[in-house]
């Protein structure tokens, strides 16, 4: 069983989330623009 | 098409995925966060899968306005983008279904199994199906480009060597991309397997040693919720069967005080007496109950079957006994009296009990008696070695309202004879092999024994009684009482 600490040490918070959907985006744009709008 | 500088071509694209960024926040919290705990990685995933394709339509539409991109380019890119989304939603959902987790093990308030089971088998099946059909799509589509592509090469060695270098490339490149999706997913999806492992083993230890202050939290609807909720199920049980037994060991501890402490100090007399009940409540009875006139009386009493009710049956008897004998008259009469106080409240239950009341008079070294269905007092004579019993008519009490009992009576003993007055928990045990300990067995621990104080003939009785039966499980309460008579 996992302290509340501990949840709260691991639980990722709102701008961990927005950096990893940012990131997420940033390579989309890179993989689309080499190749995703040519194939 | 292929001409494109990517610059020109990344400006469209990142137009497009920077609107669905900066709208994308608003519109989660709305769509996503605002919904029920359990629910949100599933909206979670088709959100970003809706947003990706937002992106790429829009990006397409871009294209098409700025750079009249030919339909099977601007189905490409939507293709491409909605591929790409499909392993961010992926990827996004479970980041989702972490933070539900983390929450409810935060919380520990939801606890009970889930109504509706979306099962994890099926939707692994659904993942795995998807995501193999979208890297098939992408690779047939790669090849299908290339092929036509290298169709239009020539036949010139350099030509041919930097086409080959670069399909090598792109197909690297796809392959890396891939895999690098692959693996987030993998890390991603252990995490939270790894946390709802955790989860349950941890309950699951502090169970193991005894702690049951702690419930599963139940976090997701899949096959770990229902374990989850099983194993909460399980603690209440647990925990309510501990406040059954605490339950009955006060019971225990309360019958025990109707017992007597110890034996009363009477001229003449040596009283020894004890019940060992086979649960923690028992249906058997003694007391020593002293008369009027300095005479001694001596009850044992059986209810039958065992357990807490025939230990309520006991006491209720036990009070209406006492109560008699502040009236007593003789041994029938209270029998009497307690009989039909006993047979109205044991009509309902079909419960009744037997007794045996002995009246002693030291003084006048008389023994009166009466029988309720009970085996018979033995009464051992060490002068000649001989045994008597105390027996008599006399039908179990809580049978018939107005039954009739019997006074019987004997005048004088020998200095240092024994009385023993017991249920039949005694001879009726019985060892692994099935056989009864019976009466003999008794008379010959009395006889041999007869020369000792009155708690060591018990003790005898009874060490006997509980090495005879070895291994094999005690089936009825054992009470024995045992008077040596001076």
């Amino acid at each position: 069983m996992l302290s509340i600490r501990a949840c709260r040490k691991l639980e990722p918070d709102a701008k961990a989330v927005v950096m990893r959907i940012t990131i997420h985006y940033v390579l989309a744009v890179v993989i689309l623009t080499v190749y995703g709008g040519q194939v | 098409m292929a001409e494109l500088p990517p610059v020109k071509l990344g400006v469209n694209i990142l137009a497009a995925y920077g609107t669905i960024l900066i709208l994308r926040r608003p519109l989660e919290n709305r769509c996503v966060t605002s919904a029920r705990a359990e629910s949100q990685p599933i909206r979670q995933f088709i959100f970003d899968l809706l947003s990706g394709l937002s992106a790429g339509l829009l990006a397409a539409l871009l294209n098409a306005v700025f750079f009249g991109f030919p339909p099977g380019s601007l189905l490409s890119l939507i293709y491409g983008s909605v591929t790409y989304s499909f392993f961010i939603a992926l990827d996004m959902s479970l980041a989702r279904e972490r933070t539900v987790i983390l929450e409810a093990l935060a919380r520990n308030s939801v606890q009970a199994p889930p109504q509706r089971l979306y099962s994890m088998t099926r939707r692994f099946t659904l993942v795995a199906v998807a995501t193999a059909l979208c890297v098939t799509v992408v690779n047939l589509l790669v090849i299908a480009r290339d092929m036509s592509w290298l169709t239009t090469v020539g036949t010139d060695p350099g030509a041919i060597k930097a086409a080959i270098l670069s399909v090598t490339y792109e197909v690297l490149f796809i392959m890396a991309v891939l895999l690098g999706l692959a693996i987030n997913l993998i890390i991603s999806y252990s995490r939270n397997l790894k946390l709802l492992f955790e989860n349950e083993t941890g309950v699951l230890e502090r169970v193991t040693n005894g702690d049951l202050s702690q419930m599963v939290p139940v976090a997701t609807r899949d096959e770990f919720g229902l374990i989850a909720g099983h194993t909460n199920t399980m603690i209440e049980g647990l925990r309510h069967r501990i406040e059954l037994i605490t339950a009955l060991q006060l019971a225990e501890e309360v019958q025990r005080t109707l017992l007597p402490a110890a034996p009363p100090k009477v001229p003449g007399l040596d009283l020894s007496g004890t019940s060992i009940y086979c649960n923690e409540t028992g249906g058997d009875y003694y007391d020593y109950i002293l008369l009027p006139e300095g005479r001694m009386g001596i009850v044992v009493a059986d209810v039958s079957g065992h357990g807490i009710d025939a230990a309520l049956f006991m006491a209720s008897a036990r009070a209406f006994l006492l109560s008699g004998a502040e009236r007593y008259q003789s041994p029938a009469r209270l029998a009497g009296d307690v009989n039909r106080c006993v047979t109205r409240d044991g009509d309902p239950t079909g419960r009744f009990m037997s007794m045996f009341f002995l009246e002693i008079d030291s003084t006048a070294k008389t023994l009166r008696w009466v029988r309720a269905g009970h085996e018979p007092a033995l009464v051992y004579s060490p002068g000649s070695a001989n045994f008597q019993q105390l027996g008599g008519d006399g039908i179990a009490m809580g049978v018939l309202k107005n039954a009739e009992y019997k006074d019987y009576y004997r005048q004088g003993w020998e200095p240092g004879s024994v009385v023993v007055v017991g249920t039949d928990g005694i001879t009726e045990t019985r060892n692994a092999a099935g056989e009864f300990f019976g009466a003999e067995r008794v008379r010959h621990i009395v006889s041999t024994n007869a020369s000792r104080p009155a708690a060591d003939i018990q003790t005898a009785v009874i060490d006997a009684v509980q090495r005879f039966r070895g291994e094999a499980p005690q089936e009825d309460d054992v009470t024995l009482v045992v008077v040596k008579l001076m």
